[in-house]
């Protein structure tokens, strides 16, 4: 042995080294060889509906529902990288039971236009926590490949919307005639 | 009838004498020995690539809790085509400033190399092309030109990743061919010879004659050496320095792309299957008839059947709906029921033992019982390096220098002593 000390060689250290080599190989092998029997931790995306399997937070593509919208602004002042636009006109006073509170809430202002961009959208849920009434919230769908990016700016109006819209400034219009007459 | 005819001997000699008068004697046994290579390397040393391919990804998978590719056909068998089919058709790109002859010969070179190493590996009593007496020279003769393929690769690249990644690989294999030498001189002084043939020869009889046994203390680790050191020979993980993707891109073949890049890939491949073939033959008893084979040939006909059922029950399905034109591409994603599959594989396992045992009941008279023995252990090995390759990180260039150097030379010179001393006491 002495002789292969003179190379400034620990033998002890020298055969230690070789040990722990071999025993950390194994116990690293070990583990991987433990995996091969193991449930694998991935889905097969398209076929396994992943929408149930989403935490109960979880922030996807906006929704609104126009009926309980009181059109605020709220919701567009919120949001840090201005994605949300909504145009408006005043029209007749009513009410909206608000889905956070179950109170009538009243609603003046009546929405002609309500985009939000959402490839712009980073879905931080600004815009959802000042919203008065709960209108504005986030869905489980993820889901949003388009061909043409400009297909990615939702608008939520309906032409049941409009209608109101437009019913509602006659109604307050005709108000306004009466209390002049 | 003309089955009859041709397995009569002297029918034989008659058709071989009217072609004989015809074409020269020697043409006649070029053709023939083509022939034996060209279907001796088309269905059995190519597909090897493509299927280490396909259980490497389906292995990496597992390993790392995914399932991997298993959409296209059965259990994603097809996906080895298609990998083929997207390497041949990319772009061929050289690189500017590149020396252009250099560039498309080196591919070649490093596939050449590990193709021609298989010409002495005996896979059967017969089937093997070249008898030749000095098999280990040869192979490690073959195994330097791999080298030169890829040190031609990184230099002609005109890329500093490329040269550093070649001038690596040059260091490495330079300093692993001594323990690989001097491990795979150990077979060589038990039996006396260097012929291949005869290595597996002398181990034939069972367990206890496999020269890994052969003497206990010296030639086990002699075998462990020759593993680690052909690991590091064909460049793959923990020593995959010359392609380390985290320092240098991807090393010497940084500037391959398409064809090129997929004959680079080819020859890893089959470099790795190679080192396996050589392991089996001169240390694990080769082809020879052992009880020891049980497992390896249980588990390779397992899957050789599993494979081949999903792909019977598969066709008709397939042929079915092209029929009805349908898009091939929906119809490839296939998969069977679960309960399918467990029944399948019930099946399978039956199969394969059944099937084994009439394989060692028959072990001396047939070739394929041969060749299936000694591809299953060879393939063994295989999974083995793949199973290193995801459980391990790379080494880093001073620590592999200091484990060849220190470590393995050394041991394995003692080995060889030892080895040396045991043969003339013994
Ligand atoms: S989620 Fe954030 S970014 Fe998206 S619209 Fe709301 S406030 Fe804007
Ligand atoms: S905050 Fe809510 S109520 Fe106000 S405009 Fe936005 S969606 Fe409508």
């Amino acid at each position: 042995m002495w002789c292969l000390g003179v190379g400034g060689i620990d033998m002890k250290q020298y055969i230690l080294d070789i040990v722990h080599g071999i025993s950390s190989i194994a116990k690293g092998m070990w583990v991987t060889f433990t995996y091969l029997f193991k449930p694998h931790a991935t889905v097969e995306y398209p076929e396994v509906n992943v929408e149930s399997m989403l935490p109960p937070r979880y922030r996807g593509i906006l929704q609104v529902d126009m009926d309980l919208c009181i059109s605020c602004l709220a919701c567009e002042r919120a949001c840090p990288i201005e994605c949300i636009v909504i145009e408006d006109v005043k029209g007749d006073k009513t009410f909206v039971t608000s889905k956070l509170t179950q109170k009538p809430t009243p609603k003046v202002k009546y929405p002609l236009r309500f985009d939000i961009d959402i490839a712009k959208c980073m879905f931080c849920g600004l815009c959802v926590e000042p919203c008065p009434t709960g209108a504005i919230h986030h869905t489980r769908k993820f889901e949003g490949s388009v061909t043409n990016v400009a297909d990615l700016t939702y608008s939520y109006i309906r032409d049941t919307d409009i209608e109101l819209a437009e019913k509602q400034v006659e109604l307050l219009a005709n108000k306004k005639e009466k209390e002049q007459a | 009838m003309s089955v009859q005819y041709l397995a009569d001997a002297a029918y034989r000699e008659e058709v071989l004498l009217f072609f004989s008068r015809v074409i020269p004697g020697q043409v006649i046994e070029a053709i023939t020995l083509f022939a034996t290579v060209a279907v001796f390397f088309s269905l059995m040393v190519t597909p090897i690539a493509a299927i280490s391919v396909y259980i490497e990804r389906r292995l990496s998978a597992k390993m790392q809790s995914r399932i991997g590719c298993n959409r296209l056909g059965p259990e994603g068998i097809f996906q080895m085509v298609a990998d083929g089919i997207k390497m041949i058709s990319k772009e061929d790109f050289m690189p500017q400033g590149a020396d252009a002859f250099l560039f498309k010969f080196a591919p070649y070179l490093v596939m050449v190399g590990a193709f021609v190493s298989f010409a002495c590996i005996p896979f059967s009593k017969q089937l093997l092309l070249a008898d030749i007496n000095i098999g280990v020279v040869y192979l490690l003769a073959l195994s330097s030109i791999v080298v030169i393929g890829i040190m031609l690769a990184g230099w002609s690249s005109n890329n500093k990743w490329s040269l550093l990644g070649s001038l690596r690989s040059a260091a490495q294999i330079v300093s692993y061919e001594i323990p690989l030498g001097m491990s795979l001189l150990i077979p060589v002084i038990i039996t006396g010879s260097l012929n291949l043939q005869e290595i597996n020869q002398f181990q034939s009889g069972g367990i206890h004659n496999w020269l890994v046994f052969y003497a206990l203390p010296f030639t086990v680790p002699a075998f462990v050496i020759y593993f680690i050191s052909a690991l590091a020979e064909v460049n793959r993980t923990p020593f995959d320095l010359p392609e380390a993707e985290s320092e240098l891109v991807s090393g010497f073949h940084t500037e391959y792309s398409g064809i090129r890049w997929g004959l680079f890939f080819i020859g890893e491949y089959h470099n790795m299957f190679l080192i396996s073939c050589i392991a089996v033959t001169a240390f694990l008893g080769g082809y020879q008839k052992s009880a020891a084979n049980f497992p390896f040939v249980i588990v390779s006909l397992f899957f050789m059947f599993f494979i081949t059922f999903h792909i019977l029950t598969f066709l008709p399905k397939l042929g079915f709906s092209l029929f009805q034109g349908k898009n091939i591409l929906d119809m490839l994603m296939f998969h069977h029921p679960k309960p399918m599959r467990r029944w399948l594989r019930i099946v399978c396992l039956i199969l394969a033992v059944v099937v084994s045992i009439l394989f060692y009941i028959n072990h001396a008279h047939s070739n394929m019982i041969q060749v299936v023995t000694f591809i299953s252990k060879a393939y063994f090995l295989v999974l083995f390096i793949m199973w290193l390759r995801w459980s391990l990180p790379r080494y880093r260039i001073d620590q592999l220098m200091d484990l060849c150097w220190k470590k393995l030379i050394p041991i394995s010179f003692i080995c060889l002593c030892g080895v040396l001393v045991w043969v003339v006491l013994i």
